[in-house]
């Protein structure tokens, strides 16, 4: 065995620059967020009073609340990172593949392939997680001019203790290492080279029957829930049985997402006018879980965010807490907007090192094609296309998801032009992320397409 | 070298071309990779004329350079010096986007292992280069549909790669390459991939579909069995034409290069 590891450098070779770097960029960007999205969490707990005193105006009265908010930004957010992170680690491990064959084929034994593999992996995130704690001290400082209403935040607010970030970093390495080990039980490799599973995927309509029923139990109990429950507990039962409605609609999202994809492009696919919506949609057919898991945390930010904004919106300007009241509207636009921007640059750069890994796995086909007559251009379209429409598809969700919860919570009244404006502003400009982080490949599209031997 | 005929065969030897116009035609091809020491001349001056609807075989070891001048007489790939003409035009004075076009209207490709898009389905895969080219995706399917009929994939049409037999794959890339009507279809190692049977089989629609369709065919193989099965065959060493061999009309693939 140890033979073997001794030797795993050499017969692990190098993919090339980009290759390589790819999950070690992934790795840094899920560190950084998850230690940034953490610090920011631990800076508003930091406000909380030390003795448990209750206050009831001032700064000091919203606190509680916007530790509540903090911490529904960070249960959103740090999945979607930890997800990065896992998805770093398949990257790395589907780099490897045909060299782990190799190994097989000299002497290794599956245990001490799968061995070299995860340490493998785990090696370049522990590069990652320590270029991710570098790029969160960078970024901290600016974040210090983010205006939440309340007194401003100091870089040494925004940070950790320091004993959190070996912890960091080391758990950023164990979700590599994990990641990898099971992602290599959906993996024979054999010293003659490697098999997948490759059954036709198949999405259940119960994923749909699911959110449908959540969300008309949602209505209907927005309709009689008041009347039945609202006199237990001073109507805190009925407030806690709608969060929990609302937080499960929410969560629906991600059940009923990849079903959408699955089902929208295969009629995208079978129905096709131009080549590059047939070969981006079939892309997606196959693997819809994939598409929808770019675009997943983005639809749920998008939800918050349109909330939060409109919330902020309806907030009294005037009474007699109008000072509170504009801190509040303050931290949740800032708040929702800030959890919308990390989460459109986690989609970002997931689908920039996603895309960019597939374009690798694709270069001889992109050849294939390019030979056969195919333009650059058109093989880009078929890219841009496969993001396309889960990009469409997590918007529709999205806004409708918001709709239907600032309506049945907030009623028609908190319909503002406004904060219409400013949520879809904010919806384009996060799938515009997402699709140039497409584009991040092209170059390479363009070089395995002309490559000529 | 042998050219014995394989027992399962293309029903028909192509007969000798009714135009002996070439509709390709290669003059001093020289092809070199690198640059001082360690420059290789993979094409060494090669002459070749391909008349319509002939079939020729290019055959030869490993590195002799049979690939190249199969990628050069494509305009996949720029000879160092040499000219290629694709009915009196000249490939090399063309830009990349107009050989692109070229490729796509008037070539037809067969690769080793099909390089088909696992992703799509065997009729999609077909369609893709006519749609690429801006044939409207109904007259596309009408098309793709017949070939894959006539190449004995009736019933297969939504299948995708991973679910046909390998023989299976390489007919949905031979009803590729002729759905477009072209006038040469270039074939690399088009059976290396198959077992015996199956790679027979697999050469006889192709030689058969290229005759009907009256498309020149050139087939970059190292196995003489498959190389018999085209009226030409040329073989290489070195860069060069080494030696060339004419099929006698209805010989049936038998006899030596000489």
């Amino acid at each position: 065995m140890n033979a073997l590891l001794a030797s795993a450098p050499l017969l692990l070779r190098r993919r090339g620059a980009l290759a390589d770097v790819l999950p070690v960029i992934a790795f840094a960007a899920a560190t950084a967020i998850t230690g940034t999205v953490l610090g920011g969490a631990a800076a508003f707990v930091g406000r909380l009073p030390a003795d448990g005193e209750v206050a009831f105006e001032g700064e000091a009265s919203l606190i509680p609340f916007l530790v509540s908010c903090a911490m529904v930004a960070s249960v959103l957010l740090i999945p979607s990172a930890v997800g990065l992170g896992g998805s770093a680690a398949r990257l790395s491990l589907a780099r490897r593949e045909q060299d782990l064959a190799s190994i097989r084929l000299v002497g290794g034994t599956a245990g001490q392939v799968g061995a070299v593999a995860v340490l493998d992996v785990a090696a370049q995130a522990l590069l990652g997680g320590l270029l991710g704690v570098v790029l969160h001290l960078v970024v901290t400082p600016p974040l210090t001019a983010l205006d939440f209403g309340i007194a401003p935040f100091t870089t040494a607010d925004l940070l950790m203790p320091w004993w959190a970030y070996p912890l960091l970093v080391i758990g950023m390495v164990l979700l590599a290492a994990g990641s990898a080990a099971v992602s290599l039980t959906g993996v024979v490799l054999s010293p003659l080279g490697v098999a997948r599973d490759s059954r036709t995927v198949r999405m259940s309509v119960v994923r749909l029957v699911i959110w449908a029923v959540l969300i008309l139990g949602f209505l209907v109990f927005m309709q009689v829930g008041g009347a039945i429950f609202g006199g237990v507990a001073d109507g805190m039962l009925f407030l806690g049985i709608m969060i929990v409605f609302i937080g499960a609609v929410v969560a629906g999202v991600n059940v009923v997402g990849p079903f959408l994809v699955w089902g929208v492009a295969l009629l995208a696919a079978r129905t096709a006018p131009t080549p590059a919506l047939m070969v981006g949609a079939r892309r997606l057919a196959a693997d819809p879980k994939s598409g929808w898991r770019a675009v997943s945390g983005i639809t749920f930010a998008l939800v918050i965010a349109g909330f939060l904004t409109t919330l902020a919106t309806i907030v009294p300007a005037d009474g007699a807490r109008a000072v509170e009241d504009r801190m509040m509207a303050t931290a949740m636009s800032t708040g929702g907007l800030l959890t919308l921007g990390i989460a459109a640059v986690l989609a970002a750069v997931s689908t920039g090192v996603t895309q960019t890994a597939r374009v690798i796995d694709q270069a001889p086909v992109l050849r294939a094609q390019h030979i056969a007559g195919a333009e650059v251009g058109q093989l880009h379209r078929a890219r841009i296309a496969e993001i396309t429409l889960p990009v469409l598809l997590s918007s529709v969700l999205a806004t409708f998801t918001a709709l239907l919860v600032v309506l049945s919570v907030l009623g028609s009244g908190a319909a503002d032009p406004s904060a219409a404006v400013r949520y879809l502003v904010s919806v384009a400009g996060a799938y515009a992320l997402v699709i140039l982080a497409v584009l991040v490949a092209s170059p390479l599209v363009r070089r395995y397409a002309m490559r000529t031997a | 070298m042998n050219f014995a005929p394989p027992a399962s065969h293309p029903s028909v030897v192509p007969s000798a071309p009714a135009h002996p116009t070439p509709v390709l035609s290669a003059r001093g091809l020289v092809r070199t990779y690198g640059s001082d020491q360690t420059a290789t001349r993979a094409l060494d001056g090669v002459d070749l004329d391909i008349a319509r609807a002939d079939s020729l075989a290019v055959m030869g070891p490993s590195g002799c350079g049979k690939t190249t001048l199969l990628h050069v007489l494509a305009g996949i790939l720029a000879p160092t010096s040499g000219t290629v003409r694709l009915d009196g035009e000249a490939l090399a004075e063309l830009g990349d986007r107009r050989r692109t076009l070229l490729r796509r209207s008037e070539f037809g490709f067969v690769f080793q292992d099909g390089q088909l898009l696992p992703e799509l389905t065997a009729v999609e895969n077909v369609i893709l280069p006519r749609m690429l080219g801006g044939t409207s995706r109904r007259a596309a399917t009408a098309e793709a549909t017949a070939w894959l009929d006539r190449l004995g994939l009736a019933g297969m049409h939504h299948r995708r790669p991973t679910q046909l037999s390998g023989g299976q794959a390489q007919r949905v890339a031979v009803a590729r390459a002729l759905a477009g009507r072209p006038s040469v279809v270039f074939a690399d190692e088009p059976t290396g991939a198959l077992d015996q049977e199956t790679g027979q089989s697999v050469l006889a629609t192709l030689v058969d579909a290229c005759a009907e369709t009256g498309a020149s065919l050139v087939m970059v193989t190292h196995d003489a069995k498959v190389a018999a099965a085209c009226r030409r065959t040329v073989a290489m060493r070195d860069g060069r034409i080494a030696r060339e061999y004419v099929r006698p009309e209805g010989a049936q693939g038998t006899g030596d290069a000489r």
